[in-house]
């Protein structure tokens, strides 16, 4: 295999937090907000343990087939011509997901920024760095994302220093009442999805043993920011506001009491721009390298060019905000899905080699 | 009668540093350079010597054996010595890891100690005959920081400088299109008590921001070049004098806006705070980049001028080693004191027990 495109575990990890620390961010604060209150935070923790648990049962299925991702599992598994169509619906998924982060931090941009730009210009400025970083291989997509990792952590310590928080916002905790946190699962599952991309990028990882643990790290790193993140937006605009505001992410500057305080979330938002990007790369690479591997495509670079041409013509096709709200309902249920998928996967391998051995 | 001790010219006065640093430099002579360099170590050097088609002799110094780069090295070099090597500067383009990036991918030396020290941070330094300059690979962004700095710095500075290099960069290449951007476009980004002022230099201006940071950005470089073919004490004076005239001039007769000039004041002193020239001459011409981004797309141009510049430079690599990781920044802590013991990093040192 390519030497850029094998990675260490550890990459691994920075990979997978890439992916779940993306758009889901911006808008899950706001829709737990409106089912269970000022209690979203610990739906947010049973999510994040339910993922986890769902991550490690699929990295014992990757390590019961060495060196293998799952569309070589699902040959094993299914049969030829039924893997055909497994794969290719797991490679919709993964365009499905890649076109939902690009065309959703697209909108948000326009949201956001004057409305002098068309869209098809900002598609193409956004997917810029990453179809870059997907032509110098894989390894090169974890080390950037090292960085945002790093910006992270600042971003991080820089709110707990500045934000005045108004704990009693959060109190008193549990009010809401068990039925609606458990309602809330699902929303919460949104923002999780990442980590199911090992069973793409499994085989290019070097130290494979040390996988399982950077996996759930990964998992347990994304779920201390989503809660420190909702923590704070509940801590500051109090749960009413929360509920109205459609990116809360980005009015949290206008807390920092800074001399120049104008449109600073705007600059806020921008400098937030490659960080949040990492899901639409993440995906965007999975799906680009799974179809060079299932296709044995030769020609990478021509693939990549004609292949970004097509994801960015796709993008244009919902009409509007609304059109596009709409698709994004499907992403619980396919990501869902495709982890129930993989579970059952993990399942009928017992069940096979049962078979075999009677 | 009392002689009057006239001096011919101004370069003739010596200096107390550049006696200093002169009795520091390099020769042209390798091995009286491996001489040199050899008991500042506590490890003997190993060196393997090449020849080129047209007899010019390339010494290789390394100190560990076993160091995969070492075999990359030895792969690229048998090709080049086909090829007549002209020069220090041709051996270090034919080196590179990727030949279009504008940042350079190894670095050129003059001073002992500094060579050094890079060998016993396990680098390789690369002599050519008749060469008072070595060249040393593989390179990351932070060591092409850390080149001046004497070892037996305090450690603060060690951390410190390859961060503020990195400002410095970030400076040279995106303040001038982020002023366009926000002028341009994202004028809430400004403070409304500034904004009256700086609306005011920009009406009486001819040209529009854009327009003027380019123009402004191509005197500036002119400037750069004319400082470079000056002689002596020249190369400080007319560069200086003539930046003091144009902004005066340009600024009172309201050609471009002091907001620009100061921006540019500010760039062009990040562009020089950076020690590498390679590297400085990269900022340059990737600030054009930045500047018509920006005029065209606004403060979102910048930022993916920002992201692509990163994504490239966390793509490329030096002899197959990374060029911008987190741990190249982490782990040079045997810098510190790089002449103690056996003076290599940790894992290096485990390689070759």
């Amino acid at each position: 295999m390519n030497e850029q495109n094998q990675i260490s575990a550890k990459q691994l990890g920075i990979y997978i937090i890439g992916a779940q620390v993306g758009v889901g961010v911006i808008f899950v604060p706001q829709k737990l907000a409106q089912n269970s209150g000022h209690d979203g935070w610990i739906s947010l923790i049973f999510g994040g343990i339910i993922s986890i648990c769902a991550a490690i049962l699929i990295m014992l299925l990757l390590q019961r087939y060495r060196d293998q991702s799952i569309f070589q599992i699902n040959r094993l598994l299914f049969g030829k011509i039924a893997a055909v169509a497994i794969n290719f619906l797991l490679l919709l998924y993964l365009f499905y997901l890649a076109f939902m982060g690009l065309r959703a931090f697209a909108e948000y941009i326009l949201l956001i920024q004057a409305d002098q730009l068309s869209l098809l210009a900002v598609s193409i400025l956004i997917i810029a760095p990453t179809v870059y970083l997907t032509a110098k291989g894989l390894a090169a997509i974890c080390n950037f994302s090292y960085y945002l990792v790093f910006f992270l952590g600042m971003v991080v310590v820089l709110a707990g220093l500045v934000y005045p928080l108004h704990w009693n916002f959060l109190l008193p905790v549990g009010a809401s009442g068990l039925p609606p946190l458990i309602k809330d699962i699902p929303i919460c599952s949104n923002s999780y999805l990442g980590f199911e991309l090992v069973v793409f990028l499994y085989p290019m990882v070097k130290d494979k043993r040390r996988a399982l643990f950077w996996v759930v790290t990964a998992n347990l790193i994304s779920m201390f920011f989503f809660v420190l993140v909702f923590v704070l937006e509940a801590g500051l605009f109090g749960e009413e506001m929360l509920k109205k505001t459609i990116a809360p992410l980005f009015q949290l500057p206008q807390f920092i009491r800074f001399g120049i305080k104008e449109r600073l979330d705007m600059l806020f938002s921008l400098l937030w721009f490659p960080f949040l990007e990492s899901t639409l790369r993440a995906y965007f690479y999975a799906c680009y390298s799974g179809s060079v591997n299932l296709f044995g495509i030769r020609k990478n670079k021509m693939f990549l060019a004609v292949f970004t041409i097509g994801f960015i013509l796709i993008n244009l096709i919902p009409k509007n905000l609304n059109h596009f709200f709409k698709l994004t309902d499907y992403i619980n249920y396919s990501g869902m899905g495709v982890i129930g998928f993989l579970l059952v996967c993990y399942g009928l391998s017992f069940f096979l080699e049962r078979l075999k051995q009677t | 009668m009392k002689k009057i001790k006239i001096f011919r010219s101004l370069r003739d006065i010596p200096y107390k540093e550049d006696r200093q640093i002169q009795s520091l430099k390099l020769t042209s002579d390798c091995y009286t350079n491996l001489t040199l360099i050899r008991p500042r170590l506590s490890e003997e050097p190993k060196h393997r010597i090449f020849i080129t088609v047209t007899g010019k002799r390339i010494f290789v110094v390394y100190l560990d054996e076993n160091d995969p780069a070492l075999t990359k090295l030895w792969d690229r070099l048998k090709l080049i010595v086909q090829k007549p090597v002209s020069g220090i500067h041709y051996l270090m383009r034919e080196l590179k890891d990727n030949r279009n990036s504008l940042f350079p991918q190894g670095q050129l030396m003059e001073n002992q100690e500094q060579a050094a020290a890079a060998l016993a941070q396990g680098k390789f330094l690369i002599m050519l005959e008749d060469e008072p300059r070595l060249l040393v690979m593989p390179v990351n962004l932070f060591s092409l920081f850390r080149s001046n700095q004497s070892s037996e710095s305090h450690w603060l500075f060690f951390f410190g400088l390859p961060l503020m290099g990195i400002l410095a960069i970030a400076a040279a290449i995106f303040l001038p299109a982020l002023f366009v951007a926000v002028v341009a476009y994202d004028y809430y980004l400004i403070p409304t008590n500034f904004i009256n002022p700086l609306a005011d230099s920009l009406a009486r201006a001819p040209f529009s921001p854009a327009m003027m940071a380019l123009l402004s950005g191509i005197t500036l470089d002119m400037l750069f070049e004319a400082s470079a073919h000056c002689k002596s004490i020249a190369k400080m004076a007319v560069p200086i004098s003539a930046a003091i005239v144009i902004v005066l001039g340009a600024v009172t007769t309201g050609m471009i806006s002091g907001g620009l000039a100061t921006v540019y004041g500010i760039s062009a002193i990040a562009a020089l705070a950076i020690p590498d020239p390679e590297l400085t001459r990269a900022t340059r011409v990737l600030k054009y980049a930045a500047i018509v981004l920006g005029a065209i797309f606004g403060v979102l141009g910048v930022v993916v001028t920002a992201a692509l510049t990163v994504a490239h430079i966390v793509a490329l690599q030096s002899l197959g080693q990374s060029y911008l990781s987190v741990k190249s920044l982490l782990t040079e802590e045997r810098l510190l004191n790089p002449f103690s013991l056996n003076g290599r990093t940790k894992d290096r040192g485990k390689n070759h027990e």
